[in-house]
């Protein structure tokens, strides 16, 4: 069933499903930052005048979250162009 | 009578003011210090502008999200970082295309204001730490 591919060609596409599966990690954080809002959010119902040190705390954890999601997309992009297997 | 805290968005200013600085150093010491810079110095400033840039989009919306109703919150939080997410995708996907920058670079620049979040805490917790008495 291989015959006939370089073992080049099954490195670079096992790395396009290796990047796919990394980008994956993209989704959790946006699941995570939109609970955190939806809290957040929840919690200034409940205490007005907490407002502003509530968004202030919101937006430091979820700068921090990001960069999660960073990660992955990162990871993907270098196995898809600087790819160290082949 | 209770009165309302501003949202104020001071550690937004300073983070975003330190990472301009802490950009600017970090080239400079990267011009001084490797033989072709111009590449990968380009592409840390392009990633450290990209991150300061979506970090004030970050900012903004979640201030919008404060005044909407709670079942629409989740999916516009969601929503927009999935934009922010889109926009570091095709920025770092031309820069590891692109001759000219450095896709590396770009992407240690996408982890200035995570580094500057850290600092300000390490900083707040160094100022705020008890001095010992007489000396001991």
């Amino acid at each position: 069933m291989l015959e006939g591919i370089t073992s080049e060609a099954f490195v670079m596409g096992c790395s396009a499903i290796g990047a796919g599966l990394a980008a994956i990690a993209g989704i959790g954080p946006g699941i995570g930052q939109g609970y955190a809002a939806g809290k957040g959010c929840e919690a200034v119902g409940r205490q007005p005048e907490a407002q502003g040190d509530i968004i202030r705390t919101m937006v430091m954890g979820q700068a921090i979250a990001e960069t999660t999601g960073i990660y992955g997309l990162v990871i993907a992009m270098i196995l898809l162009f600087l790819n160290p297997f082949v | 009578m209770k009165t309302i805290t501003p949202i104020s968005e001071d550690p937004v200013k300073r983070i975003t003011s330190r990472g301009l600085l802490v950009a600017g150093v970090i080239s400079v010491i990267l011009s001084l210090a490797l033989s072709n810079p111009t590449p990968i110095v380009k592409g840390f400033l392009i990633g450290a502008i990209i991150n300061l840039l979506n970090f004030r989009l970050m900012t903004l919306s979640l201030i919008r999200t404060a005044t909407m109703p709670q079942n629409r919150v989740q999916g516009y939080a969601m929503g927009q970082y999935m934009i922010r997410y889109t926009i570091y995708g095709v920025v770092l996907y031309f820069a590891f295309r692109s001759p000219s920058t450095n896709g590396i670079a770009t992407a240690c620049g996408y982890f200035l204001v995570k580094s500057m979040i850290l600092a300000d805490v390490f900083i707040q917790y160094l100022q705020g730490k008890p001095k010992k008495k007489g000396g001991r």
